[in-house]
């Protein structure tokens, strides 16, 4: 039995910004559950060795200089950036979208 | 088929002995011939590198360049300016990206060329290359098998030597393990060794550029090129990149090689367990010793690792909305043009941006992000401790040869089983090497070498040593198979 009904997937959906097919939508909800099944072993874990950190393991030197002047430099040339979006508009830089309010 | 050995390409171009642009035709005839049944590359790039090669051959100051017309392929999922990028997916198809990732910026600036883009599974989600969007690869070995992934293009370009060098990307095994499944070598650098800048992202802060070669020695040379400090990726290190070429005929005499035994108790296949116990046969000959060695967590790093990257995935993927880049849906509305933009992603992603979400999601954080997390900073634990009394930690790189294409595709869980041995690596942020060991029903295994933080020079020494002693290197798949 999948921790996951057709509706929460749906639901899982919406948040992701995905739109399923009824089919996927089943198919996904007994995938997710046997994923998660396999992932909730985590909590089996024991933490008592553990102690408290700030940091991801495995960054364990910092950048090479953590700050730089505020100051202007070189960036990507606008016209190319814009240029991969397809609905941009170089005149004025900016990239359009449709209708956002009552989207 | 040109030489396997880029080192030797470039000293040959560097005293002209040969010109860049007949090894760049060389290798676009290879790859013409080869590709249409591999689909190792997604883009070949034949007049641009050509164009390249050309200037190459005209370069009067060459002497510093250890890369002069070496071809190297890259991985689909790093960003080559005004080239086709796609990370293996429709959501990008059609992507010229305006900028160089600074790994492609150091390989110009060595004198390579780079010949195309190769294949990958969708934004590097997989262990196969089968979630592709244009279709899978296959292996050069057994046509009817993966050749690994998410990097397994790459990988086969290097076993075809369609190219002698490749770059991939790492964030669960993805240039170890097809690197084993193809007979190649293939390393994940320390996290923050290669800077990430341009790498399309998948999950952050286990991502990192790995490189493929024929051999151990190119590998090195490639990892010199590639890694160093970029102000542009703020977990990049610090500090520059030792010379790797210079230890790499120390031998491994003294050296302590950790095996976790009881890890490799399950699901190990029985002939990749007899090619891997023979390597350290090899490296004991050379003068190493083995030590059993216990990662407690280990057994945990699966499941960890699909929640870490999960949810760094679904966070990362949020990008992908049409505005601004990429595939855009026609719609009347903004959250419309988000949803059809988004059903351009295949099912794996689709899966691992659903799970992801969840295990992010309010109520859940703590129980499965948070706690993945934890255990994760256990499992580095583990190998801290491990490395208090031994130098690398040995195991095979795959539980298995190649598998059947298809065989898994449809069973999420299985897949993420092929990255059983690999995933401890990432998590920990630990350079790992994978060298071809041996065969099992006439297809490649590998044998997997995990360091201390930073000392991917002593992994590399290792492979070399174990390549003097042995010769699987060497052997090519037939090109009728």
């Amino acid at each position: 039995m999948s921790a996951f009904t057709v509706d929460d997937v749906r639901r899982l959906a919406a948040l992701a910004r995905l739109e399923l097919s009824h089919d996927e939508a089943a198919a996904f909800a007994q995938q997710l559950g046997d994923i998660l099944a396999f992932a909730t072993e985590v909590q089996a874990v024991d933490l008592t060795a553990l102690t408290p950190a700030s940091t991801v393991p495995g960054t364990t030197l910092p950048p090479a200089s953590p700050s730089r002047d505020d100051a202007l430099e070189p960036s990507l040339n606008r016209t190319a950036v814009l240029g991969a979006a397809s609905g941009a508009d170089c005149g004025t830089g900016v990239f359009k979208v449709p209708r956002v309010i009552n989207g | 088929m040109i030489s396997p050995n880029a080192q030797e390409i470039g000293r040959a171009v560097c005293a002209r002995e040969l010109s860049a642009v007949d090894v760049c035709r060389a290798a676009l005839e290879t790859i013409s011939s080869l590709n249409p049944a591999l689909n190792a590359f997604i883009t070949v790039a034949a007049d641009r590198a050509l164009a390249r090669a050309a200037r190459v051959d005209a370069t009067s100051d060459r002497a510093a360049l250890p890369l002069l017309g070496v071809p190297i392929a890259v991985k689909d999922n790093i960003c080559t300016r005004g080239l086709h990028t796609t990370a293996g997916s429709r959501v990008l198809d059609g992507y010229e990206p305006p900028y160089n990732a600074t790994v492609i910026d150091r390989l110009e600036r060595a004198g390579a060329i780079v010949i195309g883009k190769t294949n990958c599974d969708e934004f590097a989600m997989g262990s196969s290359t089968e979630h592709s969007a244009f279709g899978p690869s296959r292996n050069p070995w057994a046509h009817d098998r993966t050749p690994g992934g998410s990097s397994g293009g790459s990988a086969v370009a290097v076993a075809t030597r369609m190219t002698p060098l490749a770059l991939g990307s790492e964030t669960g095994g993805s240039v170890r393990q097809p690197a084993a499944l193809c007979g190649v070598a293939g390393l994940k650098p320390t996290y923050g060794r290669i800077s990430r800048y341009g790498l399309i992202a998948f999950s952050s802060s286990m991502d990192q550029v790995g490189p493929f070669a024929a051999n151990v020695a190119d590998l090195a040379l490639l990892l010199q090129v590639l890694a160093g400090p970029d102000a542009r990726d703020t977990t990049c290190a610090g500090e520059a990149p030792p010379d790797y070429a210079a230890t790499l005929t120390d031998g491994v005499a003294g050296l302590r090689i950790g095996v976790p035994r009881s890890f490799l108790r399950h699901g190990l296949d029985p002939g990749v367990r007899d090619a891997f116990e023979v390597s350290l046969d090899v490296l004991q000959t050379a003068g190493a010793s083995t030590v059993d060695i216990d990662l407690p967590h280990a057994r945990y790093a699966t499941p960890t690792y699909a929640i870490v990257a999960m949810a760094e995935a679904s966070s990362n993927l949020g990008r992908y909305d049409g505005v601004r880049y990429g595939s855009r849906a026609d719609a009347d509305t903004l959250s419309g043009m988000y949803l059809g933009t988004r059903a351009l992603f295949g099912s794996e992603v689709k899966r691992r941006l659903m799970l992801g979400t969840y295990v992010l999601s309010g109520g859940y954080y703590d129980a499965y992000y948070l706690r993945a997390q934890q255990v994760r900073a256990l499992l580095r634990q583990d190998y801290d401790r491990a490395f208090q009394d031994v130098d690398v930690v040995a195991t095979p790189t795959s539980p298995t040869t190649a598998f059947p294409l298809g065989a898994r595709v449809e069973d999420p869980l299985q897949m993420y089983l092929a990255d059983i041995y690999t995933v401890s690596a990432n998590l920990a942020g630990l350079p790992a090497l994978s060298v071809p060991c041996g065969f099992a029903d006439d297809l490649p295994v590998g044998l997997q070498l995990t360091g201390r933080a930073w000392d991917e020079g002593l992994l590399l020494r290792v492979g070399a040593e174990y390549e003097r002693r042995t010769a699987w290197h060497l052997r090519l798949p037939h090109s009728d198979v």
